[in-house]
Order: structure tokens, then C-alpha cells, then sequence
């Protein structure tokens, strides 16, 4: 009975072979999960990174800016559209209510993104394939990504920023090469 | 001063029941709110009806997060830990005074809070992530509602330790109570973080600080906002083996190993907070999956052990009592009648199969970043907290209105129905949910068709079944809702009294014979039944691992 | 607590077991329940947040000065 106390064998009473049965598979399947996780930084390739830099929002604000004037393209709804080089760091800056710039990247290609808030905490949501990570201001998030396939991506925030956190939504283009860019509206300009 | 219960013989103390009285009576208000709130919320996500509009939405968000996961929660085990710790032990409350002190603290956050909020004060959602900024009394409340809290908590230790000198229990407590001690124990941390994130937070909020750094503020707050959620965990399966006592008179199979369980939760399960950081910038992978997999997985251990020992400890008072045929007799034979019954074991379905599962998989570092903030991960905690404790909260109150408030249960009919509308409604909303943000739905999002923004995003045009199936769950799980609030008001406040055992219309079971089944099987139906559940455990692993090898490559 | 042995015991043991001790001792309980959570968690957690670095020079020159 819950209610009252033990029977005062309770400690030394034995665990019937069913229960233990159950305990020690659980366990494996436990230890089974703790493994897998370690196991898939080695040979898996979808791991959150463990890489942040402390900034201000300055300081971030003129990164991205220099970013954006350095391999912008053209323009989409007042946006700079920025195409950088593979390989490169890509600063992606999350604000009320927008993502910029809108980025252009070609598939197979690393790119370092560089993710921080200019004011309150936001949620990078790439959809449709559904990839999500934090953003905090003062902090800079450095993950590399290597997109697999291409086409049209938006980045929804999927964190509550305010009243307008509904419009808070970005772009991102995966091209084969820049022939295809027409197909996504975008005009090179520059 | 006592009072004698002719119906359990326990001797109950009259400061300790208007204590707890007076705490359930703010939990079931509490639950009113949340789940008004909550059918405004379902039809509001639902795009075809987009009943509120961006702030109300928000606000409303607000309000059915605190209510729900907070005021509703606490103040129904602040009322849980009195029970536990003086009725159960036959002990007078440590001190009343402090304990109407608690209540006053807690009352009176829990009114400035949901004031604030409703006059679109703070709307910032549960969380409050600074730097999004709340009215101070805002935060006051919350730190008044912890403090009262914490001092509940402290007064339920207060009543062991009398309750131990004075003789009325042992060495070892009865495994209810020691239950109820894990979650005590949990709370402490729960509330200690509590303290720690929202002191300086409310400091700024007047101006007093500079700033408060938002990634500790997430460490922190997740210490709060999580680990209250495992106040609950522990509480109720405290709760599921009273239940068992109660309704067929079964005892742990084996007190040392349920114990164990417990323990393990104290130890490890806070530290799963991490759970909400995985996708975050500051702390790195080791910190991660440290943290998120509860030291190796120790405290989900725990949770098998318990998903295992409690339906066992049913079974084998059923079999003890002669439904021994086949391996699933016992089931069939259980006291379905008694709402107090069905309420615990959907939940244990519910909470296993839904909850547990998705929770697993869900905190494991790497497949969290395709379900991270989507509306997954409502589903999920639609199955911990609602199908689990609230469902199993709802049952036990079947036991409480008579008992402690010596009221008979008005429209007992109904009452039998009640648990299975409840869980079927909030088992089609949770899946749909989970389904939902299987294809990137956020949550915490007023517009998925993204009015008024620069670009738009089509979803996956699938997803309109599950908006209908959720919508109908939140429906069905309303109305059962309704139902128990409707029961639970009406015969307390203007139902027929209990005189005697005579007007109990549930039963307390008598202890299931003894049978010293030693080292044998001794659940061979459960033994099947969790097998199945880790069959799906493993098959849900392997899905989420697959869809997460789909996406882009990251580093 | 010692004197409270004449309460209900389990007295045929004389001396318990570390963990059933513990089992029965719910302050230590609440100690390293508190401990592995503030260890692990809280304060581990504290340091790798203190632990950031500034964003590299290497990385900000090759935008800033080009």
C-alpha cells in the first residue's frame, strides 16, 4: 500500500525476473541513445556547432553590412540579394521584423554563417526543410552549412519577437551555378 | 485538531484541510483560465477562423502558458504536498500561519500576473526571453508565486520532520509520500533557479540594471521552465501508485526499485533543462549532450523503470485477486468504472506512447534541430503535461472531492465519461500537433500565411487534414475539460455532503492478497505491453534520425 | 535522529546499506540532488557562456579591411 509504510523488507526484497528483465534491457537502450550521439559527430553529417564568438550589435550590424555591400548582386523587395563565395563567412542578421540579406549559395558548397540578433531573441527556421537554430543578440552563432539541393528556401523566425513576429521572414536561393538565378525573380545588377 | 475520516480511518488534520482546500480551489480557477484561453488559441491557429487578432493572440499565449503549465500545476501540488505530508501521516500541519502565508504569496502573484498580462503588460510571452521587457509587477508576481511556493515546499519537509518526531512514521516513508518528497526535492531546484533568473530580470525591468544577457537568461529560466514540468513528472507517478493502492489495492511490485527511480529523477532529471538549448549559440555539443541525455539517460531509466512498476503493480494485484487468464485478464477486469482508474491508466498510455517518446527523441542533441520550435514540440508537452498530469490530476480529484472536501461527485455518470473525451481530444491534438511540426509549422505564431511580410511560405498543402484534426481534438478536449470543471465546481460548492461511507460512490480497494511470487514473472501482460512501447520508441528514433540525414549537411 | 529507533523500525538491520541510507535520508537527497544539478548544469553551463571569445580579426579584417 502507497499509503503506508514498507514492509520492512522492502530493501532487501528481490526484483522479480520480469522487472529485471525490463531494467537492464532499458539500460542498454539508454546507453544505445547516449552513444549514438557522440557516435553521430563522427560519422554523421548534421551536428549543431559548438563555435560562438561574444559581439556587440554594432559591431555585428557593420559586419553584416560590410558583408552585404561586398557581394551584393542585386536587390529583392529593398533587400540587398548577396551571393558569396563558397567557403566564405556569410553574416545573416535577424532583426524586428526581417532577415538580411536575402543570400544567394550554390549547392554543395560550405558556407560559414555568422547568425546574430540586433535586438530580441529570434529563431532561424529554414523551411521547407525544416532546419532550426537560436539567435541571440550580443552573441554570434558561427555554423557552417552545406546546402544538398537546390531551390527556393525562406528563413521563417520561430521565435516570439513582438507583435509583428509573423512577418519576420527571409530567402535563401541554392543555385547549380548563376544561369539559374532568373528562375527564382532574381536580376543580377551588380 | 483532527477529524477522523470514516471512510480511510486516517486522522486529518483541520488547518492542514483548509490549506489544502483553499490551494485546489486555486487550481481548478487556474485551470478554468488556461483552458478558455486555450479554445481561443486553437481557433486562432486555425487559419480558416483566425479568431484573434496579432496582440490578443500573443497575450492570450501568455496567459494559457502560465495558467496551464504554472498556476494550475503548482498550486494543485502545493495542495498535493499537504496531503502527503499530514494526512498520509497522521500528523497536525507544522504551521498553519506559514502555510496561509505561502497561500497569500502565491494568490496574490498569481492575480498580479494574470492582471498584467490581460492588460497587455507583458505581452512576452511564458518565457519572457529578454530583452523583450514586461511591466515590473509582472515579474514581482512571479517571484511572490515562487517564493510562496518555495515556502510550501518547505513546510512539507517541515511536516516530515514532525511527523517523524512525533512517531508517525518510520525509517522510510510510505512510497506515495516519498514520491511527493522527489518532486518536493525537484521543486526546490525548480524554484531556487526561479529566484536566481527573475530577481535581476524584475531589476531591470526598473531600470535598476543595465541589462540582462540573454544567453544566460535561457540557461536559467529553462532551469525554471523545465524543471517545473519535472516537479510534475515526479508528483504524478506518485500519484499513479496511490492510484493503484487505491482502486485495486496493489503495492510496488518492488518498493527498492521504485525508489531507486525516484532517486534517479532527483539526481538527473533537472539537468535535462538543456532540452531547450540544443539548437543554441554559447554552450558547446559535450555541454549538450551531457546535460540533454540526463548523465546517460539515467533519469529516463527512471521513467522505464516507473512505465514498467506502476501498470505491473495493477497487474499483479489483479492476478493476486484471480484474473489470471491470459495475459491480459487483469486488464480487461480493472475497475473501469471508477473515473479516478481510467484517468491514470490513459494517462500512462498517453504519457508513455505520446509524451515519452516524442521527449526522448525530440531532446537528443542533433534531431532536435528538425523539430526545434515547430509545433512538435507543443505536441510533445501536450502529452507530458496534459495527457500526463493534468489527465492524471483530473482523476485523483475523483478521490479528493469526497475525501477532503466531503462532497458527493454531482453527475457521477458524466464523470466516467469524462477522462476518455479528455484523452482522446487531447491525444488527436498532440499528434496533429507533432505532425505539424513534422512539416516546419512554428509555433508561437500568429500568421503561417505570413500577412503583410515581404515573402511568403507555402507549407506542405497536407498540413490542412491536421489544422481540421486539431482543431477537433482541441474541441473534444475542451468539452471534457468543461466537463470536469462543471463537476468539480458544482459539487464542491453546491453538492450534496458526504456523511459517511455510505454516500462514497468510488471504492478504496482492499489490499490484494499476498502472494510471495520471490524472483518469478510476475507481469507477464505489462511485460508484453512495454515491450511494444519500446519497439515504438526505437521505431520513432529511427524515423527522426532518417529525416534528420535529409537535410542540409551542418558543421 | 538516532532516537528514534523505538519509533517503527526495521530494526533487525543494524546497520544500513550507503543507498538505504539515502533512500531514507531525504535532506541528503536533496543535497546532491541540488549539487549534480547546480555542477552540471548551472554553473558548467556559466562558464562556457563566460567562456566566448570576440569574433577573430582574421575574420572581420577580411571584410572591414579590404
Amino acid at each position: 500500500m502507497s499509503l503506508t509504510a514498507p514492509p520492512k523488507d522492502w530493501y532487501i526484497k528481490k526484483i522479480a525476473r520480469d522487472e529485471k528483465g525490463w531494467i537492464i534491457f532499458s539500460l542498454i537502450i539508454c546507453l544505445f541513445m547516449f552513444f549514438w550521439m557522440i557516435l553521430w559527430h563522427v560519422y554523421g553529417k548534421q551536428n549543431p556547432s559548438s563555435i560562438t564568438y561574444t559581439t556587440t550589435t554594432a559591431e555585428f550590424t557593420q559586419l553584416h553590412q560590410a558583408f552585404s555591400d561586398k557581394y551584393k548582386i542585386g536587390e529583392d523587395n529593398n533587400l540587398p540579394v548577396v551571393m558569396p563565395p563558397a567557403e566564405s563567412d556569410v553574416f545573416l542578421l535577424g532583426q524586428m521584423w526581417s532577415w538580411s540579406p536575402v543570400l544567394v549559395l550554390k549547392k554543395d558548397e560550405w558556407y560559414t554563417f555568422h547568425l546574430s540578433s540586433k535586438d530580441v531573441v529570434h529563431g532561424f527556421s529554414v523551411q521547407p526543410i525544416n532546419m532550426n537554430f537560436m539567435v541571440l543578440p550580443t552573441y554570434d552563432y558561427t555554423i557552417k552549412f552545406k546546402p544538398t539541393e537546390t531551390g527556393e528556401y525562406k528563413i521563417v523566425c520561430n521565435e516570439f519577437c513582438g507583435i509583428g513576429h509573423h512577418m519576420m521572414i527571409g530567402k535563401i536561393v541554392v543555385v547549380n551555378d548563376e544561369s539559374e538565378l532568373g528562375q527564382y525573380g532574381i536580376t543580377k545588377t551588380n | 485538531m483532527f477529524r477522523t475520516c470514516d471512510i480511510t480511518g486516517f486522522k486529518v488534520c483541520l488547518a492542514s484541510q483548509k490549506l489544502i482546500r483553499i490551494n485546489a480551489v486555486f487550481a481548478v480557477v487556474s485551470l478554468l483560465i488556461a483552458v478558455l484561453g486555450a479554445i481561443l488559441l486553437v481557433f486562432t491557429r486555425w487559419q480558416e477562423v483566425h479568431l484573434l487578432s496579432s496582440p490578443w493572440y500573443y497575450r492570450i499565449l501568455t496567459l494559457h502558458g502560465l495558467n496551464a503549465l504554472i498556476f494550475w500545476i503548482v498550486f494543485f501540488e502545493i495542495a498535493g504536498l499537504y496531503f502527503g505530508s499530514t494526512v498520509v501521516l497522521n500528523t497536525r500541519f507544522c504551521s498553519p500561519l506559514l502555510g496561509w502565508v505561502s497561500f497569500i504569496l502565491m494568490a496574490g502573484g498569481f492575480i498580479m500576473v494574470d492582471v498584467m498580462v490581460l492588460q497587455g503588460k507583458a505581452d512576452v510571452l511564458m518565457t519572457s526571453y529578454v530583452p523583450l521587457k514586461a511591466h515590473p509587477l509582472y515579474y514581482l508576481g512571479i517571484i511572490l508565486f515562487a517564493v510562496g511556493a518555495l515556502l510550501g515546499v518547505g513546510l512539507f519537509f517541515g511536516n516530515l520532520v514532525k511527523a517523524k518526531r512525533e512517531g508517525n512514521v518510520g525509517e522510510s516513508l510510505p512510497l506515495f509520500t516519498f514520491g511527493l518528497m522527489a518532486a518536493a526535492i525537484i521543486a526546490v531546484m525548480t524554484l531556487l533557479s526561479g529566484a536566481v533568473v527573475y530577481v535581476p530580470t524584475f531589476l531591470w525591468s526598473l531600470g535598476l540594471i543595465e541589462s540582462v544577457d540573454s544567453a544566460w537568461y535561457r540557461l536559467i529560466w529553462w532551469g525554471l521552465g523545465h524543471s517545473s514540468q519535472q516537479i510534475n513528472v515526479a508528483a504524478m507517478i506518485a500519484i499513479w501508485y496511490l492510484t493503484a493502492s487505491l482502486t485495486v489495492g496493489g503495492n510496488s511490485v518492488n518498493e527498492k526499485v521504485s525508489r531507486i527511480a525516484f532517486l534517479l529523477y532527483v539526481l538527473f532529471i533537472c539537468i535535462a533543462s538543456a532540452h531547450h538549448l540544443l539548437v543554441d549559440p554559447a554552450v558547446s555539443s559535450t555541454w549538450k549532450v551531457w546535460n540533454t541525455s540526463y548523465a546517460m539517460y539515467l533519469a529516463v531509466l527512471a521513467s522505464m523503470i516507473h512505465a514498467f512498476a506502476v501498470p505491473a503493480t495493477i497487474e499483479s494485484a489483479q492476478r493476486r485477486k484471480g484474473y489470471t487468464n491470459g495475459l491480459f485478464e487483469w486488464f480487461a477486469r480493472a475497475p473501469w468504472g471508477n473515473p479516478a482508474f481510467s484517468s491514470v491508466f490513459l494517462a500512462i498510455i498517453g504519457f508513455g506512447f505520446i509524451g515519452g517518446i516524442t521527449g526522448v527523441i525530440y531532446g537528443m542533441e542533433q534531431t532536435n534541430i528538425i523539430v526545434h520550435n515547430t509545433m512538435a514540440i507543443v505536441g510533445h508537452f501536450k502529452g507530458t503535461v496534459v495527457l500526463g498530469t493534468t489527465l492524471t490530476f483530473m482523476g485523483i480529484t475523483y478521490y479528493i472531492i469526497p475525501l477532503i472536501f466531503r462532497k458527493k461527485i454531482v453527475a457521477f455518470k458524466l464523470a466516467k465519461i469524462q477522462p476518455w473525451l479528455f484523452f482522446f481530444g487531447i491525444a488527436i491534438l498532440s499528434v496533429s500537433m507533432i505532425a505539424l511540426g513534422m512539416f516546419g509549422v512554428p509555433r508561437r505564431h500568429w500568421d503561417i500565411t505570413f500577412s503583410g511580410a515581404i515573402f511568403s511560405h507555402d507549407f506542405n498543402p497536407v498540413i490542412g487534414i491536421f489544422w481540421v484534426l486539431m482543431v477537433l481534438g482541441g474541441v473534444v478536449a475542451f468539452l471534457g475539460a468543461l466537463i470536469w470543471l462543471l463537476i468539480v465546481v458544482i459539487s464542491v460548492f453546491f453538492g450534496p455532503a458526504v456523511n459517511g461511507p455510505e454516500d462514497f460512490q468510488l471504492s478504496i480497494a482492499e489490499p490484494a492478497p499476498q502472494a510471495d511470487h520471490g524472483h518469478k514473472f510476475i507481469a507477464p501482460g505489462t511485460l508484453v505491453a512495454s515491450l511494444i512501447f519500446m519497439a515504438a520508441l526505437l521505431i520513432f528514433f529511427f524515423l527522426n534520425w532518417k529525416w534528420l540525414s535529409a537535410i542540409w549537411e551542418i558543421q | 535522529m538516532s532516537e528514534d529507533q523505538n519509533t517503527i523500525s526495521n530494526g533487525e538491520q543494524p546497520k544500513k546499506a550507503f543507498l538505504h541510507g539515502l533512500l531514507d535520508n531525504y535532506f541528503l537527497m536533496l543535497v546532491l540532488g541540488l549539487v549534480v544539478y547546480a555542477l552540471s548544469y548551472c554553473i558548467w553551463g556559466v562558464i562556457e557562456i563566460l567562456g566566448t571569445q570576440p569574433i577573430p580579426d582574421e575574420i572581420k579584417q577580411t571584410l572591414l579591411n579590404p
